[in-house]
């Protein structure tokens, strides 16, 4: 072949190479004006019809000015905490929605991960809860109707000693396993002593242990885990009655018990397998693997496993045996897992009608991704927002040279803007601004404090000076580098980078960021846990999801020693007083006084080592034919889809 | 032939084994003690005891050389460990799931490479110039120029805004659900082929194009034979060894794009299993997924080799 | 032809038949003889300069500092914002030109080092022969079964993603291929007249190597390197989007466009677009050079 040949084929060549991309460019422009004026359309009665659903369903949930949520919610989350409250068990034989429940039909639902646990023991990942809820029941639950309040589930009815330390749960009759054994007390007090055994790690199925006695174990370095001293954390009264004794008296511990991953196993199949009594990650009881579920496992639950493909799906079948009359509606439903690599598909899939629902509040997308498909569905999905969602903050390891000095946080406290990352990263989906999530002050109250009011305003800029003279104050005037650690997962690198952005153009502090795996990002956040060693990271942005919307549950995750986002094993003795005080505190608005005296301390940053910046809301993507679904109010519950039903 | 055919089987031997210690050292290099993963997820409360117990459990507080006589022994046994993430599941049975899927795809995504490919590349070996050959070196310049995950969202994008169309939901099967299992895994074998059809239109195109100008074509013509007999007879399957070769050597790199491909199509393979497990630091499961392939691998191109040893005399001398 | 010789890439099918001594001519007048024969092989280096050049000069052509969120997000393209905005509204257009600096680095810096270092090693590998030869050899087959990619996600996985790790990765995954390639070319070199006559009269193994075979595989050095270029980029890019490429505050194409791709191509099409055409048509440049580079340097093709 002759040069000259060549090169005028290559000339050919190109021109033909431009017109392929052109026609490249031209299906994703093409496509996306196509559908442009649709969506604009759609916009404004969408954007409206969201506003309405917002005022009617979720009156506190939208946006940072509107302040009577935290307060509505608080209220209603309280019920439980007078001594003696009365049990209010559903009516299950009628169920609720007006237009009378439909029978059959097959829900779709996407799952963001495969499950890691099909047993509850330890279990703290939402992807096992969402798989292992549908087959077994809890004690109590949190009601589908009116998401905050708690109603019975094996549980017919509940007493409270008057001095609120003897919870007298009451079981209802003719309950079965699904291999025909009765459900007794026996069975609750097999599960939940495993739950409760300080050998097994607490996970979420444990935490409402942190209520009651502690249990004793025979020898617990020697690897004797036997309980010592099970009858006075809970025993059986009879068949049908268990009591449980707290510590002290305390609202929160019945909510701890409610949620999903606090579910009741068949204890005779516990007895059955040796492994099962204490958790061994390399000897794990049977009851961990789906697939031993469905070949010789028993259930309770409205759904019964029928088949699982680890890393693709799981599908349930109607418990047509299932205790509760009537229940559930659906015949099936099928869970498609979508993990974080899939999110494209998962949102094609979804503007195909291809999924009824997300089964959670997590799915790896952002808020951002579900208005745009609400809008591009014409609202066939709505998003329905989750309150409590996700304690956001910006986590400081204080173990580091850079974070000792208070005045250095207080600084950085001062300095992020957090309304430009509720509106860059959450489409302004944001709700409270207070540390301790609107359990204690009002928004409004915490909006107009220094560094959570606007940066544009007179107070905002008094705030960035304020918080470059204490960068003096501590020797760091022009600012320092530091690294910032982040996890690959959900905003979290979007977030970094603009408090990044802010802290570098506020007050000097420069540096990379660092992202990760997720499991390795939490495998380097746990070095600063060793003691005497300040572990491998410097600064992050974290979130703490809420299991429990309760004051309990902000002050366990973030500001005690040991707590879920608390890997310096930071610890106040004041705010170990605080909690303490109102943890005990029955009467509501004395505990959030003592609440808002800890809140307003903590914003203070004399010490703290959490920059709250905000408490984000979650989403549940539901088609609008599955009728039956109220949003709970935090991501930890409501996966057992009994009351689901589909209108079609 | 049976000389060269023994020693080129004897020297797998020393690359396996090489493979083997590649891998292990490593997954020894990754960041992130797995006791420390597993403790750290989610609720994350625990002290120094439990993290050691948990090396101990999973042994890897034992020496590396321990550790990976042991590996070696159990993988000779066929037992590749147990999954530290996955509820303790063989990865045995965990990688034997999935491995034909992957298979499947990769097979499917060379017989679509080179049923387009082979035609594409004749054509305009044939016809120099022509509006085909422009098409095909175009198709086959973008084809390596595009990255596969771009071409795999692409697909994704025009296939169900332009068509509400996706493959079903739940992967199926071949021998469970043919016609479900072939809607599930044509678009991601295409998207994979892409790229190999491009290669393998090239190769083709440039073997026909030396052959074409060989003497014994000239003779054949010269013999008077129809021109298609000619090109089949003597020209294609002159080409087939260097076409086979490419073919043999694209196979390997089909694994790693599957890797990409089925997290996009989410396909349950051994790919989209390798990338969840390299996040969860789940180093029996990912040791045991990397031998897989990388022995595969060597099989196939031990078997390319012998085969192209079959076909061209000469490759015998040894 | 060896037995492993089958297993080798495809790059070194043609570039290992590069045989004879060309005549000497200056490099000015061969680059322009080049760009007469090879208009479009011209042009695509000068797409390639000019992307380099671009990357080493970000700061100062660049209309808006990449990291500030000047824009309003998702603005699409407009006078003030030429390529749009993105979602959290810093510049398309000046992320797009740093993307090029991580791009063109980890390709060009993997590439030199990669094909360098391999190219010495195959020329040791073939000259010295015996035990060192089948020992590279035995390496070379173990490394040679690990698909790039999955190669990479090992080896930054292991290492950390900073972009020097996903350099080093790039360079083990580079050089099995380039040893091959540059052996099987210097074994047919070696059974050539002119360097048994060199041998003949005493010349010592390295003025050998240095003097008549270093410049006899520099021809395939370049095409090599030409070729592997366009791969380490989009390995680069596709180990980002499979999560473990550079860390996410660093703008990269692969970065950009597995963002822009996955969240929002059905609503700014113009944030995956842009990077995607960027990676594309550079690597297609490169492709470009590297087939019209081969053209020029393999005398067989070049006499027909």
């Amino acid at each position: 072949m002759k040069p000259s040949i060549l090169g005028r084929l290559s000339l050919r060549t190109l021109l033909l190479a431009a017109g392929v991309v052109a026609l490249m460019v031209g299906v994703a422009c093409g496509g996306a004006e196509e559908t442009a004026p649709a969506a604009q359309e759609q916009q404004a009665p969408a954007a409206q019809e969201q506003q309405a659903a917002a005022a009617t369903e979720a009156p506190a949930a939208m946006g940072p000015t509107n302040t009577p949520i935290p307060e509505a919610m608080a209220a209603t989350a309280r019920p439980t905490n007078t001594p003696a409250p009365t049990a209010t068990p559903r009516v299950v034989a009628t169920p609720t929605p007006s237009a009378g429940p439909i029978y059959g039909g097959t829900l779709l639902m996407s799952a963001y991960a495969d499950t890691k646990d099909w047993d509850p023991l330890g279990s703290s990942s939402l992807s096992s809860v969402i798989s292992y809820s549908q087959l077994y029941n809890q004690i109590v639950q949190y009601d589908p109707v009116d998401t905050n309040a708690i109603t019975g589930d094996l549980a017919e009815s509940w007493d409270v000693s008057d001095d609120g330390l003897t919870y007298t749960f009451h079981l209802r009759d003719n309950m079965q396993w699904t291999d025909g054994t009765e459900i007794t007390s026996a069975d609750i007090i097999s599960t939940h002593s495993r739950y409760a055994n300080p050998c097994n790690s607490t996970g979420r199925s444990g935490l409402w242990r942190n209520y009651t006695v502690k249990m004793e174990v025979a020898d617990k370095a020697g690897g004797d885990c036997t309980p010592t001293n099970q009858d006075a954390v809970l025993r059986a009264i009879d068949d049908k009655t268990v009591e449980f004794n707290l510590q002290f008296a305390s609202g929160a511990f019945i909510k701890f018990l409610a949620i999903d991953y606090a579910k009741v196993l068949p204890g005779h199949q516990l007895d059955s397998d040796p492994n099962c009594a204490v958790r061994d990650a390399a000897n794990p009881c049977f009851l961990n693997l789906g697939e031993n579920i469905i070949e010789r496992g028993t259930t309770s639950g409205p759904f019964i496993l029928e088949e699982y493909q680890v890393g693709d799906f799981y599908k349930v079948n109607k418990n047509q045996d299932y205790f509760k009359d009537g229940l559930p509606f659906v015949d099936r439903i099928e869970h498609y897992i979508f993990p974080g690599t899939a999110k494209d598909r998962l949102i094609a899939q979804f503007e195909a009608g291809g999924l009824d629902m997300a089964n959670g509040g997590f799915t790896n997308l952002s808020p951002t991704q579900y208005f745009d498909l609400e809008k591009s569905t014409n609202g066939e999905y709505v998003a329905h927002p989750i309150a409590a969602g996700t304690n956001w903050g910006l986590m400081l390891n204080v173990k580091k040279p850079q974070f000792q000095s208070h005045q250095v946080r207080q600084a950085i406290n001062l300095a992020v803007d957090r309304q430009e990352i509720d509106e860059r990263v959450f489409d302004n989906s944001g709700g409270s601004y207070c540390p301790l999530m609107g359990l204690a002050h009002a928004n409004e109250v915490c909006m107009d404090w220094p560094g959570i009011r606007a940066k544009d305003t007179p107070g905002g800029q008094e705030d960035l000076a304020r918080a470059k003279e204490l960068m003096a104050e501590a020797g760091v005037a022009d600012g320092f580098e530091v690294k910032y650690t982040v996890r690959q997962v959900g905003n979290y690198p979007d977030q970094c980078q603009i408090v990044k952005q802010q802290l570098q153009d506020a007050l000097g502090i420069t540096g990379d960021i660092e992202t990760l795996p997720s499991a390795a990002g939490y495998a380097k956040y746990g070095t600063s846990r060793a003691e005497g060693s300040s572990g491998d990271w410097e600064i992050s942005c974290q979130g703490e999801g809420m299991v429990v919307f309760d004051a309990d549950a902000v002050y366990g995750g973030v500001y005690r020693k040991g707590g879920t986002r608390n890997y310096t094993d930071w610890s106040s003795a004041l705010v170990d007083d605080w909690f303490e005080s109102q943890k005990v505190e029955l009467d509501p608005d004395a505990r959030r006084e003592i609440n808002k005296e800890a809140e307003l301390w903590l914003h203070s940053f004399e010490d703290n080592h959490w920059v709250t910046m905000q408490l984000g809301q979650l989403f549940w993507l539901v088609h609008r034919d599955v009728k039956g679904f109220n949003a709970p109010s935090t991501v930890q519950y409501q996966f057992k889809h009994e009351d689901l039903w589909l209108d079609r | 032939m049976r000389q060269y055919a023994l020693k080129r089987v004897a020297l797998i031997i020393p690359t396996v084994l090489l493979v083997s210690i590649i891998v292990f050292t490593v997954m020894r290099l990754l960041p992130g003690d797995p006791a420390l993963v597993i403790l750290s997820e989610g609720d994350a409360s625990f002290t120094q005891e439990e993290l050691e117990d948990l090396r101990r459990q999973l042994g890897t507080d034992r020496p590396i050389v321990i550790q990976y006589v042991d590996w070696i022994g159990g993988l000779l046994r066929g037992d590749l460990g147990t999954s530290i993430w996955r509820s303790g599941r063989p990865v045995t049975k965990l990688v034997g799931d999935r491995i034909f899927r992957t298979l499947e795809l990769a097979v499917l995504a060379i017989i679509i490479a080179v049923v387009f490919a082979v035609p594409l590349g004749v054509i305009s070996a044939i016809k120099p110039d022509s509006v085909i050959d422009y098409f095909s070196r175009v198709i086959a310049l973008v084809g390596i120029s595009i990255p596969t995950f771009f071409a795999g969202l692409l697909v994704v994008l025009v296939l169900s805004r332009g068509f509400g169309w996706l493959p079903p939901l739940g992967y199926a099967d071949l021998w469970d659900d043919p016609w479900k299992n072939i809607q599930q895994m044509f678009l991601p074998a295409l998207a994979l082929g892409f790229y190999d059809m491009a290669f393998i239109a090239r190769v083709t195109r440039s073997s026909m194009m030396e052959i074409i100008r060989e003497d014994y074509m000239r003779t054949a013509r010269a013999k008077g034979l129809a021109e298609r007999i000619v090109l089949v007879r003597h020209g294609l399957k002159n080409a087939v060894l260097p076409i086979l070769t490419i073919s043999g050597w694209q196979f390997g790199r089909l694994f790693g794009g599957t890797v990409i491909i089925e997290s996009i199509f989410k396909v349950p393979g051994i790919g989209t299993l390798l990338i969840e497990t390299v996040f969860q630091r789940d180093f029996p499961t990912i040791q045991a997924i990397i031998i897989v392939i990388a022995v595969s691998i060597v099989i196939i191109n031990l078997l390319v080799d012998l085969l192209y040893g079959l076909l061209d005399p000469r490759i015998r001398y040894a | 032809m060896t037995t492993t010789s089958t297993g080798q890439p495809a790059a070194g099918a043609t570039a290992a038949e590069l045989q004879d001594i060309r005549p000497k001519q200056s490099v000015s007048k061969k680059l322009l003889n080049f760009c007469r024969a090879k208009p479009l092989g011209a042009i695509s280096a000068a797409i390639i300069i000019i992307t380099i050049l671009a990357a080493i000069a970000a700061p100062v052509i660049t209309p808006y500092d990449p990291f500030d969120l000047v824009h309003e997000p998702f603005l699409p393209m407009s006078s003030s914002a030429w390529l749009g905005s993105d979602e959290l509204g810093r510049d398309v257009l000046s992320r797009v030109i740093y993307g090029a600096r991580v791009s063109m680095y980890v390709g060009l810096a993997s590439v030199l080092i990669g094909i360098t270092i391999g190219t010495v090693i195959g020329i040791v590998s073939a000259y010295v022969g015996g035990i060192i030869d089948l020992t590279i050899q035995r390496i070379v087959d173990a490394l040679m079964a690990f698909p790039a990619i999955i190669m990479a996600l090992g080896l930054t996985a292991a290492l950390g993603s900073s972009v020097n790790n996903i350099v080093a990765a790039l360079v083990v995954i580079l050089l099995p291929g380039a040893i091959r390639v540059i052996r099987a070319q210097v074994l047919s070199i070696k059974e050539l007249d002119y360097t048994l006559a060199a041998q003949a009269i005493g010349a010592r193994p390295w003025r050998i190597m240095l003097r008549h075979i270093l410049p006899n595989v520099a021809a395939s050095y370049i095409v090599l390197s030409t070729i592997t270029l366009g791969l380490a980029i989009i390995i680069e890019a596709s180990l980002t989007f499979l999560g473990v490429g550079v860390s996410a505050d660093i703008p990269t194409w692969g970065g950009m466009l597995t963002e822009g791709a996955q969240k929002y191509i059905r609503t700014a099409w113009w944030l995956a677009v842009f990077p995607g055409m960027a990676i594309s048509i550079v690597v297609f440049s490169i492709n470009f050079l590297g087939d019209a580079l081969r053209d020029t340097l393999d005398p067989r093709l070049r006499g027909r």
